[in-house]
């Protein structure tokens, strides 16, 4: 199995207010798109409430560093009492969303994704003394490269949502 | 292997959901078929419990196979009125599981003995991971993200993209 190291928790937008969930959805779709990574949805939930709609998406993005390394994020938005709204801008109707948004990104780093390592004892003791020894360097690396990418998504959903501050 | 839940409460077209996916599992070449595991009425409406399986022998050695298997809760008929239209459409709460399963030697045909199941081993570990891995598996995975994709079309959910 291949070992996976907690690298970004905790990392979490909340928004109330306008926005588009569609457009939303494709800054993120469309970033995943653009860096390479390949998609896996896993969980997609929604109802249609008095209220609102509650929404549930939770999404594994992932990518290979190296053959011996990955990046998998976990992105999970949940969407409460969601209703459309009709918005005027510059004389046009403009169909919106109102309502809470929160996402929440995970980031881990993933050794050995293809489980070559882990096939004998022996070759299980040489990997963990490599890890130990030998690629704490590389791991380091690694590690600063999903906090970066986690990092990037989530400077980019926040400037969707116009929640930047300068 | 690759797997989705899709969670819908609202009002839907059950007929129009089943051929929604049985059609794009037959537009792919997928055969297919729908088995019913559960009828229940209760105080609410009906629970209804179905699956709609689709595989395809994509060579001789590997097939592949996609299950969605629908949950349904509090099923109740609606008469909706559409562009003056009177419609009879399903209120229900629907979570449908997907999975996709890539299955190698199907037929059996390395099962005789155990020096033909190490030569199978053989095969896949060596001579033919790469195109599995990187062409096989990965089209597979993203095929069924787009029965995904496909499913949350047509509920008309929110969180549907267009990139992939």
């Amino acid at each position: 199995m291949p070992e996976r190291i907690i690298v970004v928790e905790g990392l979490t937008i909340t928004y109330e207010g306008l926005f588009n969930i569609r457009d939303l959805y494709d800054v993120m779709e469309h970033w995943f798109k653009e860096r390479g990574y390949d998609k896996y949805e896993k969980k997609n939930f929604e109802q249609v409430l008095k209220d609102g709609r509650d929404i549930y998406i939770e999404t594994w993005p992932t990518k290979a560093l190296t053959d011996y390394a990955r990046i998998t994020m976990k992105i999970m938005i949940h969407v409460k009492k969601m209703k459309d709204v009709i918005v005027k801008k510059d004389n046009m109707d403009i169909k919106m969303n109102q309502g809470k948004v929160n996402v929440e990104f995970k980031g881990y780093l993933l050794t050995d994704w293809e489980n070559r390592w882990d096939g004998k004892p022996l070759f299980y003791f040489l990997r963990t003394a490599f890890d130990r020894w030998v690629y704490p360097v590389n791991t380091s690396k690694w590690q600063a490269a999903v906090a970066e990418e986690v990092n990037l998504l989530y400077q980019t959903m926040k400037g969707y949502l116009n929640l930047n501050r300068y | 292997m690759s797997s989705f839940i899709l969670r819908y409460k609202g009002v839907f077209d059950l007929q129009g959901l089943i051929s929604t996916v049985t059609g794009w599992f037959e537009k792919l070449g997928y055969e297919t078929y729908i088995y019913q595991t559960k009828s229940k009425v209760t105080a609410f409406g009906t629970e209804e419990e179905f699956g709609i399986r689709g595989w395809m022998n994509e060579t001789e050695y590997h097939r592949l196979k996609i299950d969605v298997y629908f949950k349904m809760f509090d099923v109740t008929p609606v008469e909706v009125v559409q562009d003056g239209e009177k419609r009879e459409l399903t209120k229900a709460a629907v979570e449908a599981t997907g999975s996709g399963q890539f299955i190698t030697d199907f037929s059996d045909r390395f099962e005789g003995s155990t020096f033909m199941q190490k030569l199978k081993q053989f095969m896949e570990k060596r001579i033919i991971n790469e195109r599995y891995d990187t062409i096989w598996k990965d089209n597979f995975h993203y095929r069924v993200q787009e029965l995904n994709e496909v499913i949350k079309r047509f509920f008309d959910m929110s969180g549907q993209g267009k990139y992939w």
